[in-house]
């Protein structure tokens, strides 16, 4: 009877909060369904000026609009212990007075619900480069661009040519671990250091299956053994080897510290951003490493949902999180912004590992790891199956 | 429902008595149909819906495949094995240790036992999820008694007992899985006639020989209902597992959760699994079953 709590709860929580949004009361301005207001198809309110606004004029017109939105936010994979999305979504409210309703799911699983439900059910959701580009293939994202498009870099944006649609990487980070001092004596400098008795069920990382970071995790021990990040076969095989030797305590579907806060597990994989931002928080004596022996590096993607139930406030947090504030919220919290000219404050740069750590970081092609994605979850789930 | 209105046509042409048992049949069957739609809806459309599906890949074309792949691929061998092998232990464990309870609790007073009884209860109505973090505060690397333990004893950190392995698991399954072979067992226990074991004690039965001879006999059959339902149960085991080991432990249940919502999003290899799933349970159960029968032919 309890094994079935957890898929009702599930259920329940989906329920619970998808309906909720689906019934919306069209607001008498908008079209019947939520065209996205942007320049290109049939535009209801005079959107082709939009373009021409600039961050401010935007901001205030989207603001107005999405008055009329209910005042909240659904997101899919913004978890507030992510990439400060706690700080984020708590200053977003703050100015405009929009909650925010997150449920947490992996990269894979926003992927797949997003398409499976034409991406109508969710306004913004959080998902790895390769994914979200992808979104942006199947044209389930929006096709608007904020205001300070050129000041994001190449390669770290991309508008389909065929659909229109737009995806974005909003920060970027390095992937390593944290080591619970108290509870490891030494603490593993890399990846080859984690083989060892000493760390028997110790060590928790992400479902390759379901998030981007255990993708990550598998390329970034595929690159400090093979020198490799898209060889993922050795990377999986090296993580096989550490379930054999009984070091892994759990593999996450998706993010939690509750374990690493309490002393269950001592070292858990996860990106610099979130890592030094748990050292700050949990109150457990803790390192952040960044693995001396190779690891990798990869923004983390943003997008508007096509048929986003509410269009406009989705904008507007757009908006606010890549050309407002949003990016020195991030950097505030250790996470790299991605617009040019955001720097991290000196005073929050000094808390990272020395420079020296970050020597040998291959920063992940999204082309490249959306090719292998789909054979490296099969390569990983085949190596560490043996339990 | 279409099935009442023809025997409702039919019973006019018949007289008398026949006519109101038939239309007393109807009207029983009138107020069964709740359930029946109730278990079509919910368990036989799901089931058969699932079942078809699993015939098909992604690109919705005929295929054995999902079936050859739960069979060969490793992974999907180590989840069977597994699944097979956690059940019958955890049933093992509950089963064994639910009896022994039952033994005790049906000696007790008639106060003691209703309250030990009802306090039994109380397990299985708590959610999967709450138990494993309730034992990770108690029992965890740093839960209160591994900590006592080792302060009381001086240990290094380094000793503590492992609630994230096998043994751990089937431990905190069978907080589940011990009440409720208590309950079955403990009616069990109240039907075994005191006659017969005072009549082989006065044979001049030894304990053991009164146990092995005349109790485990006539327990047996209700023994073996209860680890019907303790191993269907287990089967399936999945939130205590989930929220204690993630993904880290390969079981069958594991592996349809992470096929179907969590992540490959592979719903016909999904499917196949859970019929997989569902033919060993049903197996298991009918093995079981089979063995109660013929226990109670032979007792008879």
């Amino acid at each position: 009877m309890r094994k079935v709590w957890l898929p009702f709860l599930i259920v329940l929580l989906v329920s619970a909060c998808a309906p909720k949004v689906t019934p919306t009361p069209v607001p008498p301005t908008a079209p019947p369904t939520p065209v996205p207001p942007t320049a290109t198809p049939m535009p209801p309110t005079p959107t082709p000026t939009l373009e021409e606004m600039s961050y401010e004029e935007r901001v205030a017109f989207l603001a107005e609009k999405a008055k009329t939105e209910e005042g909240v936010i659904n997101s899919y994979g913004m978890p507030e212990i992510w990439a400060n999305y706690g700080g984020i979504f708590g200053e977003f409210q703050k100015r405009f007075g929009i909650v925010q309703q997150d449920i947490d799911m992996g990269s894979s699983v926003v992927l797949s619900r997003m398409t499976e439900e034409n991406a109508s059910k969710n306004d913004i959701a959080d998902l790895k480069p390769s994914f979200a580009a992808e979104l942006a293939k199947r044209g389930l994202t929006a096709d608007y661009r904020v205001s300070c498009w050129d000041q994001l870099p190449e390669g770290q944006k991309g508008q389909d040519p065929s659909t229109g649609s737009v995806w974005y990487a909003a920060y970027k980070g390095t992937l390593g671990w944290i080591v619970n001092t108290n509870l490891v004596k030494t603490v593993p400098r890399a990846w080859k250091d984690l083989e060892n008795p000493e760390y028997a069920n110790m060590i928790a990382y992400l479902d390759p299956r379901a998030t981007g970071t255990g993708v990550n995790t598998v390329e970034a021990a595929s690159y400090a053994v093979s020198g490799d990040p898209y060889n993922y076969q050795a990377g999986a095989e090296f993580l096989g080897r550490l379930h054999k030797m009984g070091l892994i305590a759990t593999v996450d579907p998706k993010v939690t510290v509750d374990k690493f806060q309490r002393g269950e597990v001592g070292i858990l994989i996860n990106f610099d951003y979130n890592l030094l931002k748990w050292k700050e928080e949990l109150g457990v004596p803790s390192e952040v490493v960044i693995p001396s022996d190779g690891t990798i590096a990869s923004g983390g993607g943003v997008v508007i949902a096509k048929n986003a139930p509410h269009p406009y406030t989705a904008r507007l947090f757009m908006e606010f999180l890549l050309c407002g504030d949003g990016q020195s919220l991030y950097a505030q919290a250790f996470v790299t912004p991605m617009r040019m000219g955001v720097e991290l404050p000196p005073e929050v740069a000094a808390k990272f590992p020395p420079k020296e750590a970050y020597a040998n970081v291959a920063l992940i092609d999204y082309t490249k790891d959306a090719a292998i994605s789909e054979d490296l979850k099969k390569a990983w789930a085949e190596a560490t199956g043996a339990q | 429902m279409p099935d009442g209105k023809p025997t409702m046509a039919a019973s006019r042409q018949i007289r008398g008595p026949v006519r109101s048992f038939a239309r007393f049949i109807s009207l029983e069957f009138l107020l069964l149909i709740p359930f029946l739609v109730f278990l079509g809806l919910f368990e036989v459309y799901p089931i058969l819906n699932m079942a078809f599906r699993s015939l098909f890949d992604l690109e919705g074309n005929f295929t054995l495949q999902n079936y050859i792949n739960a069979f060969t691929k490793p992974q999907f061998q180590i989840a069977i094995r597994n699944s097979l092998l956690f059940a019958t232990a955890a049933s093992l464990v509950g089963g064994i240790g639910g009896t022994f309870v039952a033994a005790v609790a049906v000696r007790l007073p008639a106060r003691w036992r209703n309250l030990l009884l009802s306090l039994y209860a109380l397990p299985m109505t708590l959610s999967g999820l709450v138990v494993a973090f309730a034992f990770i505060v108690l029992l965890g690397r740093n839960g209160v008694l591994n900590l006592l333990v080792r302060r009381a004893f001086g240990l290094p950190p380094t000793v503590y007992f492992n609630l994230y392995d096998w043994p751990g698991i089937v431990m905190v399954y069978a907080f589940f899985q011990i009440p409720l072979m208590t309950l079955s067992m403990a009616a069990v226990f109240e039907n075994l006639d005191p006659n017969l074991v005072e009549a082989a004690r006065n044979l001049g039965a030894r304990p053991w020989q009164v146990w092995r001879h005349v109790v485990i006999p006539v327990l047996l059959p209700g023994f073996l209902a209860g680890m019907s339902i303790q191993f269907a149960g287990m089967m399936g085991a999945f939130g205590t597992v989930l929220a204690l080991v993630g993904m880290a432990k390969n079981l069958l249940s594991l592996q349809i959760y992470s096929h179907s919502s969590e992540s490959t999003y592979n719903l016909p290899q999904a499917g196949a699994l859970a019929v997989v799933l569902i033919a060993i349970t049903a197996a298991g159960l009918a093995l079981l079953g089979w063995s109660a029968r013929r226990l109670a032919r032979r007792g008879t």
